[in-house]
């Protein structure tokens, strides 16, 4: 079995004289019936085993699955809020450039209806006379002679008037 | 004791073992060759008969599950040693009030000795154990697969995790300490 060199031997030999012996005591029969009884418990414990690992297994792909579809209606939750988000800045801005629009119609009105009513006023000095005209002319403010001035060529009604 | 005097060698129990077929009759020879040594090693460790039934049992089902991962690179009752020797551990662990006695206390509460044995001889054998029980925990797994055992310091290393020098300090240390055991109460 094993070799001893002498040095091994003599550590054995220290307590010779109480030998190899133990006073415990074991119940009859026990050698004879332990190997069975711990097989059938060892079968026992593998089965639970097995069943354990199926049952997580199980559990982990009902997990995942659950992960998955949560991972899922969350990516289309965003996309859905994003579209949503898209659509409602398409309309702000579509608002936006209406109001805009607005705004630039009126003064362009405010533009058109403005020399209307100067070529109004210097058509009834004309109809009055060259004084009336002057005083017209006087109470113009400059703003006011420099539009007049832009509108000279393209203004139909200044045109007849100066002809 | 001996350990190694058994009829199928390491290789044809693992071959059976590892043999869906023939794994239970594998097992059945495994613990026909290897109850009766791993169960005293336990037995002189835990002093009672139902713990150490209990780990023992431990012990070959830990190695009926798990007899994928060994891989042959120690003898296989190194391999069942080892086992044991944790499911102990573990055993003591769990037990802390179990470590708080004092070695004759714990023999006698054990209630386990031998009524066939002579007065004289029984005296003298409850003086030895209880010797051996006053050890600390990792001289007294030393000195019993040492003694007992006659397990060389290299198994013993394989088995404890620990270097040779470290066993035989450790051995060295117990040995003194049983002796001065023995002269103090002789």
């Amino acid at each position: 079995m094993k070799e001893f060199n002498s040095k091994d031997m003599t550590e054995k030999d220290e307590f010779f004289t109480y030998g190899k012996e133990t006073t415990y005591e074991v119940p009859d029969g026990f050698f004879d019936s332990i190997a069975e009884k711990t097989l059938l418990l060892a079968k026992d414990k593998e089965r639970i085993h097995l069943k354990n690992r199926k049952l997580w297994q199980s559990f982990a792909a009902a997990a995942s699955l659950a992960a998955l579809f949560f991972i899922g209606y969350q990516t289309e939750f965003r996309h859905d809020t994003n579209v949503s988000q898209l659509i409602a800045q398409d309309s702000q801005l579509q608002a936006n450039s209406q109001h805009a629009i607005k705004i630039e119609t009126s003064s362009q009105k405010e533009v058109i209806e403005h020399p209307k009513q100067v070529t109004e006023k210097i058509s009834i000095a004309i109809s009055s006379g060259s004084e009336a005209i002057s005083d017209v002319l006087a109470e113009f403010t400059d703003e006011e002679l420099q539009q007049m001035a832009a509108l000279d060529k393209s203004d139909p009604i200044i045109g007849e008037i100066e002809q | 004791m001996t350990v190694l005097m058994r009829g199928q060698s390491d290789l044809e129990i693992l071959q059976m073992l590892r043999d869906p077929a023939k794994k239970d009759a594998g097992f059945l020879l495994l613990m026909e060759n290897f109850k009766k040594p791993v169960y005293w090693n336990i037995r002189r460790l835990v002093l009672s008969h139902e713990d150490a039934e209990d780990i023992l049992q431990e012990t070959f089902i830990q190695v009926y599950r798990h007899i994928g991962s060994f891989r042959g690179e120690c003898k296989l009752f190194t391999w069942l040693y080892r086992i044991a020797t944790n499911e102990c551990t573990k055993h003591f662990r769990k037990n802390k009030l179990w470590k708080a006695q004092t070695g004759s206390e714990k023999l006698e509460a054990s209630g386990e000795l031998s009524g066939t044995d002579t007065e004289e001889s029984r005296s003298i054998l409850l003086k030895f154990q209880n010797a051996i029980l006053q050890l600390p925990e990792k001289q007294r797994i030393v000195f019993n697969m040492r003694y007992y055992d006659e397990l060389s310091y290299e198994e013993m290393g394989q088995i404890l995790h620990s270097s040779v020098t470290s066993l035989k300090t450790n051995y060295h240390y117990a040995s003194e300490k049983v002796k001065r055991y023995l002269i103090d109460h002789a």
